[in-house]
């Protein structure tokens, strides 16, 4: 006979521990591929610290240096970016 | 990531399994006019034994080896959805250079197109060192190669009708 008082709970914790370091990870990986692409660009950077979302493949990432880009995809599927 | 999906890298042929007659020779650094003419003038009657040789050479070579790359490129782990669709605008641009110099002599000499080659290839080699060291291993064997390739007006035109060079 199983237990649902434990199960519950038990599944909610596993789901707790497998998604968040899965978000965590995609987070540096994005900060990483636009920290990539500003350098690319020749802007100066040192690390994306935050990112945020301003739509569809569309980024405002702000680095440690204290320079803010946005990074996004226009209509000719360039990338761009922009100093803000 | 939208490109790394676009296809089975099981399927793309072995780069660095290139047969050595692959290893032209690097005359378009050196003898960068003689390869420009290749395209323009056929060779005089009384030469064509003499050139013959590497115009065979040429025509032999493998014209998938950068349309391979670029998959690989695509479908590689170690960059990202920004960083493969800069360095996807950034081979269009040198291509369309390449393809104007071919076409019409612009944007040359070329050796600014080359030294545009060379940053670009330098670029994508620091990006995958860390990441992915057999692209990286393989780019880097094919670089002379590949530049013979976008060199030679020939070789150019057959990459330049390849679909899918530029998707």
């Amino acid at each position: 006979m199983i237990n649902f008082r434990f199960v519950v709970p038990l599944l909610s914790l596993f789901c707790l521990l497998t998604t968040v370091p899965a978000s965590a990870e995609q987070d540096d990986w994005l900060k990483k591929d636009l920290f990539t692409v500003i350098t690319l660009k020749g802007h100066p950077c040192g690390k994306v610290v935050s990112v945020k979302r301003l739509g569809e493949k569309d980024y405002l990432a702000s680095c440690k240096s204290g320079d803010e880009y946005r990074v996004y995809t226009n209509s000719k599927q360039r990338v761009k970016v922009v100093p803000r | 990531m939208a490109l790394a999906s676009c296809g089975d890298m099981a399927s793309l042929p072995d780069v660095s399994a290139r047969p050595p007659e692959h290893n032209l020779p690097s005359s378009t650094g050196g003898n960068v006019a003689g390869d420009t003419d290749v395209g323009n003038s056929p060779p005089p009657p009384e030469a064509g034994a003499g050139r013959k040789a590497p115009t065979t050479q040429v025509e032999s070579f493998p014209a998938l080896d950068l349309v391979s790359l670029i998959s690989r490129i695509r479908q590689s782990n170690a960059l990202g959805f920004f960083t493969k669709l800069a360095l996807k605008n950034a081979i269009d641009d040198l291509l369309a250079e390449i393809d104007g110099f071919h076409t019409n002599g612009m944007n040359g000499p070329i050796q600014l197109l080359r030294e545009h080659y060379n940053l670009l290839l330098f670029k994508l080699l620091a990006l995958l060192e860390e990441d992915d060291p057999a692209l990286f291993r393989d780019i880097a064997a094919s670089g002379e190669a590949l530049w013979a390739t976008l060199s030679n007006p020939i070789t150019f035109k057959r990459l330049s009708s390849i679909q899918g060079l530029r998707q």
